[in-house]
């Protein structure tokens, strides 16, 4: 199983590249909610990652118009396609970008939310992509199951704020407009949602070119499941939106080693939660039992 | 304007239906189409769904009036959610369904593999570019439902360069994220939006902090006015959309009637004269459903905060619809009423599919047992009300209420 993870800062790379086996890089053109858009920086940081022997993988988790695919398409070609491991895209839709480009193989299809059985996973295995992300909203013992019948490389969101909701619509600057001020809330990140039953915990709401994106408060962490998840993952993300690249190095060394210290966490003043690896959602809100 | 931009096949007006009895009614009101769920495999676990029976009812109704019947079987489904998907969509198949609506690759493969039923594809994909769509119609569907995050321009661009058949939304309640994408309900009360779940909670209200401190007393939320496309029909006819949507299978039957009859007008008229000549009149027709505030989605772009809701919470409760009509007796010109609410010897509405509404003052009936009354006070009875012109099965009287 190999472990990639989002990158904050370019001085960094360095140090996360000893414990990462790749790293998630986007232009916010094409991508959501990114960690950082190096721009005009990424091309280096490309071949800096593949200097040292890891992966690389473009986000592309936007769903798109057709006007927006072509312009995927021109930013694509001004890749260095053959030092990029991976693309990973929310949109069918490019999936013909990709064979028009002839990178199919390097397709990773993310929707989220949508891959819980293991048809839907393998639907795109006539399409011979590199893979896809299994839902985050499903149980442990399905992504086992879904795991064992994977026909082709299964990834993971393994920790982090997990996403719960993405918009297209701009929906701080419509509640800015709507108390008549201009909107000075666009790409903060320190931004929260509270709700008054739920007071132990509020949730991290971005508004950025792409639309609106709101998180779990808590961080969703899998070291209960590893062991278990090893045996049929190939790639577990890490993702650090609104933490950082040092909190990156500590919790994957905590993964590689199995094992949760629990100092740093609280150093981190983090409440991990486990997502519905071991509790499934329900239609009516009814626990299992 | 130029008629040849009309040599096409009709549009569909699709209607929703929670049970046998709205989907008659929405059929009798104007729908071409009706799209209904089943006892498996829908969203909306909680609205009235229908028995084999009443499927068997539903399709043989509507297809001796020439109109079509789809099921949504629109759900994720988990591993543990497959058993039983063959045998349901060979029922359906059995019951004569005309196709169904589906997001999950599983259930429509096995519909292609397994039965004849027409797959269309479900909003929850969220398809809104051209190679989307192309992908499902070469998998095998036939129509592509577009997610509602998309403006005229760019779902004409996708009808005229596509095979498959485009179905639109039209009115109705939306989802403020990417539909299928939203797991919002599914973490914060445990309800599986993809499984029929959906708690709503875009609607809530939150409390909007930086850095833990809240920064306006003014309640945040996400959630959206629902949409009304009457002045966008015209628009969505013209680019060839074979299909027109109204959301709302939880809906009452007098929403459905009212919602489904104007927009049947609408389409009528435009497709007789090739234009609409007072849209205030739809818009007022509209009015007498229990609608919650409306604006036009993103058809016009990039919504704005007048296609948000804040602060209020819109529905209108209406009551104003107080019987339904069950026949008429020419000879002493009483109508044999089902009570839906509370009502008096009052001036009268009836709401009828075929003609304009007309009113009436009751000034007389009689409950059961031949009993002259001046209160109709309890719903579901059937009660005798004077009406002094013919009235027709499925009319609907209604009270003025506000």
């Amino acid at each position: 199983m190999k472990i990639i993870t989002t990158l904050h800062d370019q001085a960094q790379l360095n140090d996360l590249l000893k414990v990462a086996d790749g790293i998630l890089l986007g232009q916010k053109r094409f991508a959501k909610t990114l960690t950082n858009d190096f721009e005009a920086q990424t091309i280096d940081v490309i071949k800096k990652i593949r200097e040292n022997q890891k992966e690389v993988y473009i986000l592309l988790n936007k769903v798109f118009t057709d006007s927006e695919l072509n312009d995927v398409k021109s930013y694509l070609k001004s890749l260095p396609i053959d030092m990029i491991t991976g693309f990973i895209g929310a949109d069918l839709g490019l999936l013909e970008t990709m064979k028009e480009l002839d990178i199919t193989s390097k397709f990773v299809y993310n929707p989220e939310t949508l891959l819980t059985n293991d048809v839907d996973f393998n639907d795109l295995s006539s399409e011979h992509i590199k893979g896809a992300f299994v839902s985050k909203e499903i149980t442990l013992e399905d992504i086992i199951e879904i795991g064992n019948l994977k026909k082709y490389e299964l990834f993971y969101f393994g920790h982090g704020h997990m996403s719960m909701f993405y918009s297209k619509r701009q929906m701080l600057n419509t509640f800015k407009d709507y108390q008549n001020e201009s909107n000075n809330l666009h790409e903060d990140h320190h931004l929260r949602l509270s709700e008054a039953k739920r007071p132990d915990e509020s949730y991290p709401i971005i508004e950025d070119d792409a639309g609106t994106h709101v998180f779990r408060g808590y961080v969703f962490n899998s070291f209960k499941a590893i062991e278990r998840l090893e045996s049929v993952v190939d790639y577990f993300i890490v993702d650090t939106l609104f933490l950082d690249d040092d909190y990156a190095i500590d919790i994957i060394n905590m993964y590689k080693e199995k094992q949760i210290d629990a100092a740093i966490i609280d150093r981190y003043q983090q409440t991990l939660h486990d997502g519905f690896l071991f509790d499934e959602s329900t239609i009516k809100g009814e626990k299992n039992d | 304007m130029n008629l040849q931009l009309r040599v096409r096949k009709m549009t569909e007006l699709l209607a929703p239906a929670g049970d046998l009895d709205k989907l008659k009614i929405a059929i009798i009101y104007g729908a071409d189409a009706v799209f209904i769920g089943g006892k498996a495999f829908s969203l909306r676990a909680n609205a009235s769904n229908f028995t084999t029976e009443d499927l068997i009812e539903g399709c043989r109704f509507a297809h001796e009036r020439g109109k079509k019947v789809y099921v949504t079987t629109n759900v994720i489904p988990h591993q543990k959610d497959k058993a039983g998907l063959i045998e349901y969509l060979q029922t359906l198949e059995t019951a004569k369904v005309d196709a169904i609506i589906a997001a999950s690759p599983l259930i429509i493969n096995t519909a292609l593999a397994h039965t004849n039923l027409e797959v269309h594809i479900s909003t929850q994909q969220s398809a809104l570019n051209i190679p989307t769509v192309n992908y499902w119609y070469n998998k095998g569907a036939t129509r592509v439902v577009l997610g509602r995050d998309i403006d005229l321009e760019g779902i004409g661009h996708i009808t005229k360069n596509v095979d498959a058949e485009i179905e639109a939304f039209i009115h109705g309640g939306m989802c403020a994220g990417y539909s299928g994408r939203c797991a919002l309900s599914n973490h914060l009360t445990n309800r599986d939006a993809n499984r029929g779940g959906c708690a709503h909670t875009c609607r809530w209200f939150f409390d909007l902090t930086k850095d833990g401190k809240k920064i306006t007393d003014t309640p945040f939320s996400m959630g959206s006015k629902d949409l009304s496309a009457v002045k966008e029909v015209t628009s969505l006819i013209d680019m060839g959309v074979a299909s027109l949507k109204i959301e709302g299978r939880m809906k009452s039957l007098h929403y459905i009637a009212t919602v489904v009859n104007t927009y049947r007008r609408i389409i009528d008229e435009y497709e007789a004269t090739g234009e609409i000549k007072d849209y205030e009149a739809y818009a007022k027709m509209l009015a007498h459903a229990e609608n919650r505030e409306t604006s036009h989605g993103f058809f016009h772009g990039l919504p704005t905060k007048d296609q948000q809701l804040y602060e209020k919470r819109s529905e209108r409760v209406m009551q104003n619809f107080v019987g339904l009509v069950l026949d008429y007796d020419h000879a002493t010109q009483y109508a044999t009423v089902e009570t839906k609410n509370v009502f008096l010897l009052e001036e009268l509405e009836v709401f009828s599919p075929l003609e304009a509404s007309k009113t009436f003052m009751n000034e007389k009936m009689m409950d059961s047992n031949g009993e002259l009354i001046i209160r109709a006070a309890r719903a579901k009875e059937q009660i005798k009300v004077y009406i002094p012109f013919e009235v027709h099965p499925f009319d609907m009287l209604r009270a003025k209420r506000t």
